[in-house]
């Protein structure tokens, strides 16, 4: 699967990347949301796993983005901190499909990733 | 009669002398109060974890409130870098003040706003609000717009402290660039206030954005101002933010909270009075009046500040605005000063009576004015011919050098605290304008502030509101450019 | 082919970074030596002065041996003995002996005194501009290097880190280099940056690496070390690694008078004390701070830690703990202590009755009703009979609470309730518009009963009318 991880934090990326590569996926990072904007104009992505604060254009932003103007229909994992229940209600809003809270389990975040696939 | 001119020459020349060290003694005493004060901000700092006032439901509410006035131009990316403000639980109130071109229109399209009925207390008289606008949209739900009938900034800001039911409002000026989570940093000592005492106000830095990189309303690429003007300022706004306000909230002294971006206690802002209309300095007015009003009730409270950069903002570039800028604020701080005289060394008020308040008399108000005597005095020596030239230059030195340790001490401060400018070759033009800086740069501010002096013994009151008027639109030009 | 190729080219250009990176090494170890130690323990202050004697000692001694004439260095010593009654040369006097202030001084002729001062002023203003001039250049320089080196560190970790926790259980792992103290900081930092963003089996691996790598013992040095900054620090790593050991010794500095420190021992303790992570606020005598109480909040959640009953933490003589105990019982849901949170409802304290009404908001029971109308009442009472703004401005907020907490217990019966508000002439606009809204969501006859008399009364309640018949109408 191809999937774009959308975060800020270079720990949890590089974690999430080197499990996800182990497992046999293709991942393109983005470090804020601008950044992923641009990206998704150019490549199709499986699956948008997003962290929901990141400067410049936040996870929110970036779902409202993928949702109401280009109109993408990937599935999007929201990772967020804990305790932000508001936050999150506010991504299904928007159209996420998923969430996973900060601090995750890298196996349940591969776990999540083959239902989608399964789902797919 | 010679005997009688000797005598006067020996009061003046001992007073001009006695007052230039009380003056250099003070900042000397400022340096070191906010180095003090700066490297226990630091390390303090250095432990906290902003984040957790994201999550928390404990975290109080808080409302920004810009008042726009023909902001067209820029007024939809302005509202858009609020919005993605870093806080969770948080409002933003943009004032129309009466705008002549389509500040409102721009917004309404915009933001897919629609009116919205509204009903609030007046807890302060204001010009009529026309109708409020709320978006359609979820993702803006936090979002409202108030258009009013032009009654001057300070009204503007009435209305939005009066509409909002937040516990704290933050007022920003609505071109300034603030940083990610300067709500976080702002709101961190409202949350710190002990029981026995109120924080009622907090402030932050202002910094400089001339040719930094700005893109959506978010600073990208800190740069040093490519002109001369802007770089000088520079300097003096380090030298003010980082040393002086840094010092005087050790000192708890604090008379101003800038105009640009300051938080305050809803609550107390509304019940001493709000702004005053028809003033020149109403943002430092107002702190005036909040702390007056505590202190005369006799609670105890706290004005704080943080030295973070916050909040950037463009300075002026042309001599003639930084003129008519620093004309304005002379003639503000004269207004505070004079309107709440009684504080003057009364005890009543604390420190802020004992220290803060005659600081600003002496050092702010009045230095201007005997530095120009002093060179009037001096002029006239020269004419007469009663000048001794090796005094000159050894005073002269005396001062300049001294100028410059204080630029170079703020440089330092900057540089072990924020380093802002990242370049190597910014710092060394820094340090090199602070050279030239004593003497282009302040002849300059004292000009300007000579100049609202005399404009406030002859002006009348009206003046200062003709002349806001003449900035904002200023300040709309300038962003054209 | 390619890979000797590789080797090949490779070769000249790993000597040429090596040369730099010498060069640099050397550069900033000679900097880190001169400047950056002094200057990290304050003895900066120290070479100014060093400098300036250095400067002076020189000069002075320069003077002093210059084969001029020896009469004229007789005659100045000798006036300077007869002026000084201890028989020794001033150093002042010695500094004026020093071209060119010696020019300077002899060209003036009264108030030498003054005079003299201003000079020394002025050199000592000079010197000092130079120096800082000289410093801030330096201790940019370093800092830079310095940055960058711990930036290559740190990246190299960060994904060594991330690698790590990516192999399976048995795969065994090499770091770079752990020996120096500055990767070691590092590389903890890391290491706990890592551990707090993930749960689970692999947090599991990345404690048992802060084991294996002896790092439990640098922290619990930490927090024996003097400087509080350090200590907090050990605290820190400590609780994020779950060193249990610790908690008795962490848990004596949840009192002190050091803000940062308390707060970080308090946290914590939090997290390492399993079987009553709030004990210490038993024995807290300093206010808990909103900040505070935000911080261990966090800590709880974020750690899903059990809390037990806080009963009688809510007795607590301190205010702001039983307000944060009350705060938890309801964020928590503990219906346990239901009847303590209804007796605080009584309490003297308006924020201590804020925190409960809140409280009894979430737990949002139809038994709660009578008690907060009673609380709401009392309220009115109270803020009638003061002349106090600032207890007004807190029962005003009391009350907003309260009809907020009643909202969903409402029923037609409590009619009376809101017309008793309404015919209070110095109520609240707030208050006013609140009960507006649920009055006609339970009263049908709303604007029938408002009409007789009252909104002459309360002239708020015409405007509160037209509104919501707006508002109303509008959806």
């Amino acid at each position: 699967m191809k999937i774009l991880v959308c975060e800020d934090d270079f720990m949890v990326i590089k974690a999430i990347e080197h499990k996800l590569l182990r497992e046999g996926h293709q991942v393109v990072i983005a470090i804020n949301g601008k950044q992923a904007k641009e990206i998704l104009m150019l490549e199709t992505f499986d699956l948008v796993l997003t962290d929901l604060l990141m400067p410049f254009t936040g996870g929110l932003e970036l779902i409202r983005y993928m949702r109401v103007e280009i109109k993408l229909s990937t599935p999007i994992l929201v990772l967020s901190k804990v305790g932000n229940e508001d936050t999150i209600v506010q991504a299904f809003n928007l159209g996420a499909d998923d969430y996973l809270t900060k601090p995750f389990s890298p196996n349940e975040l591969s776990i999540r990733i083959k239902r989608f696939m399964l789902r797919k | 009669m010679i005997e009688f001119f000797n005598i006067l020459r020996f009061i003046a020349e001992n007073a001009i002398i006695v007052f230039t060290f009380l003056i250099f003694g003070s900042y000397t005493i400022l340096t070191v109060f906010s180095a003090m004060e700066m490297v226990h901000y630091m390390r303090k700092n250095s432990f906290v974890d902003y984040d957790v006032l994201l999550t928390s439901p404990l975290a109080p509410s808080i409302s920004i409130i810009a008042p726009a006035y023909n902001e067209g131009k820029t007024i939809v990316d302005n509202i858009r870098s609020l919005l993605s403000l870093h806080y969770n639980n948080f409002e933003v109130i943009i004032v129309n003040d009466g705008s002549t071109d389509d500040t409102i229109q721009k917004v309404i399209d915009a933001y897919d706003l629609v009116k919205v009925p509204f009903v609030y207390l007046e807890r302060i008289q204001t010009k009529p609000v026309k109708a409020v606008y709320q978006s359609r949209n979820k993702a803006f739900k936090n979002l409202k717009i108030i258009d009013k009938v032009n009654g001057g900034k300070s009204d503007a800001m009435n209305v939005g402290i009066s509409f909002t039911d937040c516990q704290f409002v933050a007022i920003v000026d609505v071109d300034c660039v603030l940083v990610d989570n300067a709500l976080q940093l702002m709101v961190k000592p409202f949350l710190e206030e002990q029981s026995y005492n109120r924080v009622i106000a907090s402030g932050g830095v202002i910094r400089v954005a001339n040719s930094c990189h700005i893109e959506d309303g978010r600073i990208i690429d800190i740069r040093l101002p490519r002109k001369y003007l802007p770089k000088m300022q520079v300097i003096e706004y380090t030298r003010a933010f980082l040393m002086g306000r840094m010092a005087w909230s050790r000192l708890d002294g604090l008379l101003l909270i800038s105009g640009a971006f300051g938080m305050f206690d809803r609550e107390i802002l509304l019940k001493s009075g709000g702004y005053s209309l028809n003033i020149v300095g109403e943002d430092m007015e107002l702190v005036v009046k909040m702390r007056r009003y505590m202190a005369e009730r006799n609670q105890p409270y706290k004005v704080t500040y943080i030295p973070n950069p916050l909040c950037w903002t463009e300075v002026p570039e042309k001599r003639k605005i930084l003129i008519r800028q620093r004309d304005r604020w002379t003639r503000g701080n004269i207004e505070s000063i004079f309107m709440h005289f009684k504080i003057f060394f009364n005890p009543k008020y604390k420190s802020f009576g004992m220290l803060g308040h005659p600081y600003w008399f002496f050092f702010e108000w009045l230095a201007p004015i005997i530095e120009f005597l002093g060179l009037l005095y001096f002029t006239i020596i020269v004419i007469l011919g009663f000048h001794n030239w090796y005094f000159f230059f050894l005073l002269l030195a005396f001062v300049y050098f001294f100028a410059i340790n204080l630029s170079y001490f703020a440089i330092l401060f900057e540089e072990l605290s924020y380093h802002q400018y990242k370049k190597r070759r910014d710092m060394l033009k820094l340090m090199l304008i602070a050279l030239i800086e004593p003497v282009l740069y302040h002849p300059m501010v004292l000009y300007s502030s000579l100049k609202g002096n005399y404009k406030y013994l002859t002006g009348e009151k009206s003046w200062g509101k003709m002349e806001r008027k003449g900035f904002v639109a200023e300040a709309g030009k300038k962003k054209t450019k | 082919m390619v890979a000797a190729q590789n080797i090949v080219s490779s070769k000249p250009r790993k000597q040429k970074i090596l040369c730099g990176y010498i060069s640099h090494s050397m550069l900033a170890k000679l900097y880190t030596e001169t400047i950056m130690v002094p200057y990290k323990k304050g003895i900066c202050l120290l070479l100014v002065f060093g400098f300036w004697s250095l400067v002076f000692v020189q000069n002075t001694s320069a003077q002093d041996t210059l084969p001029t004439s020896p009469s004229d260095s007789l005659t100045v010593e000798s006036t300077q003995t007869t002026d000084r009654s201890d028989g020794r040369v001033s150093i002042i006097d010695r500094f004026f002996q020093i071209e060119p202030f010696r020019t300077i001084l002899s060209k003036f002729d009264h108030n030498i005194g003054f005079i003299k001062f201003l000079i020394i002023l002025v050199t000592i203003l000079f010197f000092n501009a130079i120096f800082l001039f000289l410093y801030i250049l330096l201790n940019r320089a370093v800092k830079t290097y310095l940055r960058n080196r711990n930036e290559k560190l740190r990246t190299t970790y960060q994904s060594e880190l991330a690698y790590y926790v990516s192999l399976d259980e048995d795969q065994p792992f090499y770091f770079t280099n752990l020996n120096k103290r500055i990767n070691r900081e590092i590389f903890v930092e890391e290491l706990i940056s890592l551990h707090k963003s993930l749960i689970g089996e692999t947090a599991l691996r990345v404690e048992s690496l802060y084991f294996e790598k002896g790092f439990d013992r640098d922290s619990l040095g930490r927090i024996r070390s003097r400087s509080w900054s350090k200590k907090a620090k050990g605290f820190r790593e400590l609780a994020q690694m779950n060193v249990r050991a610790a908690t008795k010794e962490i848990l004596q500095y949840t009192n002190s008078s050091n803000r940062i420190l308390r707060m970080e021992a308090q946290l914590a303790t939090v997290k390492l004390n399993s079987e009553n992570p709030l004990a210490f606020l038993h024995n807290l005598k300093i206010h808990l701070t909103l900040w505070e109480q935000i911080n261990i909040l966090n800590t709880i959640q974020v750690n899903n830690i059990e809390i037990d009953s806080l009963d009688d933490v809510m007795d607590s003589k301190n205010h702001s703990v039983a307000i944060f105990a009350i705060t938890l019982c309801g964020l928590f849901n503990h219906l346990k202590s239901w009847p303590k949170v209804l007796e605080k409802l009584n309490h003297s304290n308006p924020d201590i009755r804020l925190s409960a009404i809140k409280a009894l908001a979430i737990f949002n029971l139809i038994e709660n009703k009578q008690p907060i109308k009673d609380c709401f009442q009392a309220d009115v009472i109270e803020s009638n009979n003061t002349k106090d703004g600032f207890l007004q401005e807190k029962l005003t907020r009391n009350k907003l609470v309260a009809l907020d907490a009643l909202e969903q217990l409402l029923s037609k019966d409590d009619s009376d309730f809101y017309m008793n508000i309404f015919r209070n002439r110095n109520e609240d606009f707030n208050v006013l518009k609140k009960s507006y809204q649920q009055f006609i969501q339970i009263e049908p006859a709303a604007s029938q009963m408002l009409r007789d008399g009252i909104m002459e009364l309360q002239p708020a309640l015409k405007m509160l009318k037209d509104y919501f018949e707006y508002k109303n109408h509008a959806k």
